[in-house]
């Protein structure tokens, strides 16, 4: 019969014991309901094994085995691969919708306007080529074209330089989450091993390979010992405790800084694929060169198409400006560095509307001269405008510019899509792991009268069994 | 499914975002009155649009050309039409001086020596402070007039021309350059089997006119008449720049109607491009206005409720 109190309280002591137990992991989900990256946890209670004796089966209570931690690894790994991409566009989109408030089209002041006023003006200087004023609108025009083209080459590199900080800083990230994960998996093998459990450093793993995901594209994987092995660019990241650092290295490709991400200790390359870095990385060796390139071509083409006509005209007085100028109209040669040619700058007169003749003088001297009213030269500057010129004759200058704007109209305008395609993904996997994994307050009020219930039934069963003992007792 | 509070809640941000993106949008067309703001709103609309303001900027420019080709004509013609008036005079006085009866030619020849310094000043007319007449050699006097030749016949041109045969131009449009000017030869010193030099014609008869007191021998009316017949192909000569002038005038102006009328057209295809249709933009605008404000208030009411409310705890 003491054996039967004895038992008896054990039941109650252990079914007190579990509510307690489970009210603690209740009040836990609830105390973490905002948490980010916080799976639910459960308790297992398991009936304890029954004692067999010759008078019948008898249960022994409850026992607690373990808490266990909801979640979906399959959505987890669906959300990653999302992520990468998601982070890839949405850099992509945030640099080109940069780069077109760098162009700023369509604006009043954007290069298109100043571009076509450009040679719009010309034609007025052929409407009075005698006149000096038409020439001073002229240079003026053209220096604000000129600048123009530099504040966009300007911008462009200004772009590049925040990108290749913001590289630097993803690189530190990315360490710093691998050096975290390492070690986490060194402490989720020591509590695991002894038969504890680690729920709250997985979770922090988690955390930590979402973020991982959207910067580069991983490839993860779960050891039987419990450990996370993540491979990133072709290249291991971290393999149980162990991890690689990396580090951005820049070279200068055709007069542009790229970037690279190789290994901190032997320059080997981690070709990243996918993910924000390799976004970035893109916007520095792809995107922002081109675009450079593009406006470039502009500023040559204008450049050299100008001066091959300008070239064999002379100036208002018919005079050549004196050696060392060159009788050009632009100077540079692409849109950092195109501006007015010195003589140009220096005496407005040296802008040629005529075609430079040559006569001998009365002394038999050769003399250059050009005729006050003669506007040739001026007509086909203007005329450069409707000129095809560009993209083996198809093309005038502005439609080249055209183009150009078309052209990140439609990059960054799928950018955007694909973004916004992503998103919504990644939301309903999000909304499937929130199902899975997040904590529903309504449940856990629900389980706390349940337990806080129990833990009375059961305190009442120990009283019970008190009385009784009393009773006993009192017999004696 | 597990509906927890993390998923309502990202899902009522979620939607309140996407409404309140949406707002923005059109709030931005709305204040700006333009519906492309950047070339990813609209990239086929935004390149079009840019094409079709090059083309409008350059019509202007060429509607400015015309205008000031229109003006330039105007001039020519007015000193072609006080040109071919002298020549008039010069008939009437030929007209005279071929008569036998008349007595003294002298007056006749001094007549004539003033309209010669006319004529000449016609011939260096101007527009716009530049020489019409001079070719491009536009800010020199195209024509001088030899006052040694006139008083003592040594023999050398009367009149010299300092001008050039070379026209500038005018673009009227994409595809047309025209030549404005005449040149002083075309008009006055015309050369050829048909031509007539005006300035020649006009010393030869003053000669003529001195001639008789000169040499003390009559010249009868005979000698004269001939000259009718120069002064009748002179005053055609004229009359064919002036036509040649009005001609030129015609197509400009012509040129410019084509363009008033292509620029309405432009405009409209433009302003279809870019412009914001205030009328569906409001509408959209009070439409989103709405959507968003019942998420919102949807949205309150999906996210507090929880059985906390009604345990009575």
């Amino acid at each position: 019969m003491a054996i039967g109190l004895n038992t008896a309280f054990n039941v109650g002591k252990k079914g007190l014991r579990a509510q307690l137990f489970a009210l603690n992991v209740t009040g836990n989900n609830i105390a973490n309901v905002n948490t980010e990256g916080y799976s639910r946890r459960k308790v297992n209670l398991q009936t304890s094994p029954p004692l067999i004796t010759t008078e019948g089966i008898f249960g022994t209570g409850v026992d607690i085995q373990g808490v266990r931690r909801i979640r979906d690894n399959l959505v987890d790994r669906q959300i990653r691969t999302s992520l990468k991409e998601l982070g890839r566009q949405e850099i992509k989109e945030r640099v080109l919708k940069q780069i077109e408030t760098i162009y700023n089209e369509p604006a009043e002041k954007g290069i298109r306007g100043l571009l076509s006023q450009f040679f719009d003006n010309f034609q007025e200087l052929a409407n009075d080529p005698e006149n000096v004023s038409t020439r001073y609108n002229v240079r003026e025009q053209a220096r604000v074209l000129a600048n123009a083209f530099n504040r966009i080459d300007d911008q462009l590199t200004i772009l590049s330089r925040d990108i290749e900080f913001e590289l630097e800083r993803k690189v530190a990230d990315v360490n710093d989450y691998a050096k975290r994960i390492a070690d986490l998996n060194e402490k989720i093998l020591a509590a695991e091993s002894v038969g504890g459990s680690a729920n709250d450093f997985r979770d922090e793993r988690d955390r930590l390979l979402d973020k991982l995901a959207k910067d580069i594209d991983i490839v993860f994987s779960e050891s039987s010992t419990g450990m996370v092995n993540v491979v990133a660019g072709g290249r291991s990241l971290v393999f149980g405790g162990d991890y690689t650092e990396f580090k951005l290295m820049t070279m200068e490709v055709e007069g542009e800084l790229h970037s690279y991400i190789v290994g901190a200790n032997d320059n080997v390359e981690f070709s990243i694929s996918n993910g924000e870095i390799k976004g970035l990385l893109d916007a520095r060796n792809d995107i922002i060169p081109r675009y450079r390139q593009y406006i470039d071509n502009l500023a040559y083409s204008l450049i050299t198409e100008v001066n091959n006509i300008h070239i064999i005209g002379a100036g208002l007085k018919g005079d050549l400006p004196e050696v060392p100028y060159s009788n050009n109209f632009f100077k540079g040669t692409d849109a950092g560095d195109i501006a007015l040619d010195d003589a140009i700058e220096e005496n407005v007169n040296n802008i040629a509307a005529a075609y430079r003749e040559t006569t001998t003088d009365e002394q038999g001297r050769v003399v250059v001269t050009a005729n006050p009213g003669d506007n040739r030269i001026a007509l086909e500057i203007a005329e450069l405008k409707r000129r095809l010129v560009l993209q083996n004759g198809i093309q005038s200058i502005p439609d080249y510019l055209n183009s150009i704007i078309g052209n990140l109209g439609v990059e960054t305008q799928q950018a955007m899509g694909t973004g916004l395609n992503q998103k919504r993904l990644i939301e309903q996997f999000q909304n499937i792991r929130d199902s899975t994994s997040g904590v529903s307050l309504d449940e856990e009020f629900v389980d706390l009268i349940r337990y806080q219930r129990g833990y009375q039934a059961s305190a009442r069963f120990v009283k019970a069994i008190d009385e009784v003992f009393q009773t006993l007792v009192n017999l004696v | 499914m597990r509906v927890t509070d993390s998923f309502r809640i990202r899902t009522v941000i979620n939607n309140l975002n996407s409404s309140r993106e949406r707002l923005n949008r059109i709030q931005e067309d709305l204040a700006n009155g333009k519906r492309i703001h950047r070339p990813s709103d609209d990239p086929l609309s935004a390149a079009n649009s840019l094409r079709i303001k090059t083309t409008l900027e350059g019509n202007a420019q060429f509607e400015k050309n015309i205008d000031d080709s229109i003006a330039y004509l105007t001039a020519a013609e007015a000193a072609l039409d006080n040109l071919s008036e002298i020549l008039m005079q010069v008939k009437e006085i030929v007209t005279e001086g071929a008569s036998d009866s008349i007595v003294d030619r002298k007056h006749l020849a001094t007549q004539l020596e003033l309209i010669l310094k006319n004529m000449v000043e016609v011939g260096n007319a101007k527009f716009n402070g530049k020489y019409i007449f001079g070719g491009t050699k536009t800010i020199t006097p195209p024509f001088t007039l030899n006052e040694n030749e006139l008083r003592f016949d040594t023999g050398e041109d009367i009149v010299n021309y300092r001008g050039n045969n070379d026209y500038f131009k005018r673009q009227i449009n994409e595809n047309t350059v025209i030549s404005l000017n005449i040149t002083g030869s075309e008009v006055f010193q015309k050369s050829g089997s048909s031509g007539v030099d005006l300035f020649q014609l006009l010393k030869d008869l003053i000669d003529k006119f001195k001639q008789e007191d000169l040499t003390g021998e009559r010249v009868s009316g005979s000698e004269i008449s001939p000259y009718i017949d120069v002064v009748n192909r002179g005053i055609d000569q004229v009359l064919e720049s002036y036509l040649k002038i009005g001609t030129r005038k015609q197509l400009v102006i012509f040129n410019r109607d084509r363009f008033q009328t292509q620029d309405i057209q432009l405009k409209a295809n433009l302003s279809k491009l870019e412009d914001t249709d205030f009328g569906e933009a409001f509408v959209q605008f009070k439409a989103e206005e709405n959507a968003l404000n019942a998420a919102l208030s949807a949205g309150a009411r999906v996210i507090s409720p929880s059985l906390l409310d009604f345990l009575g705890i």
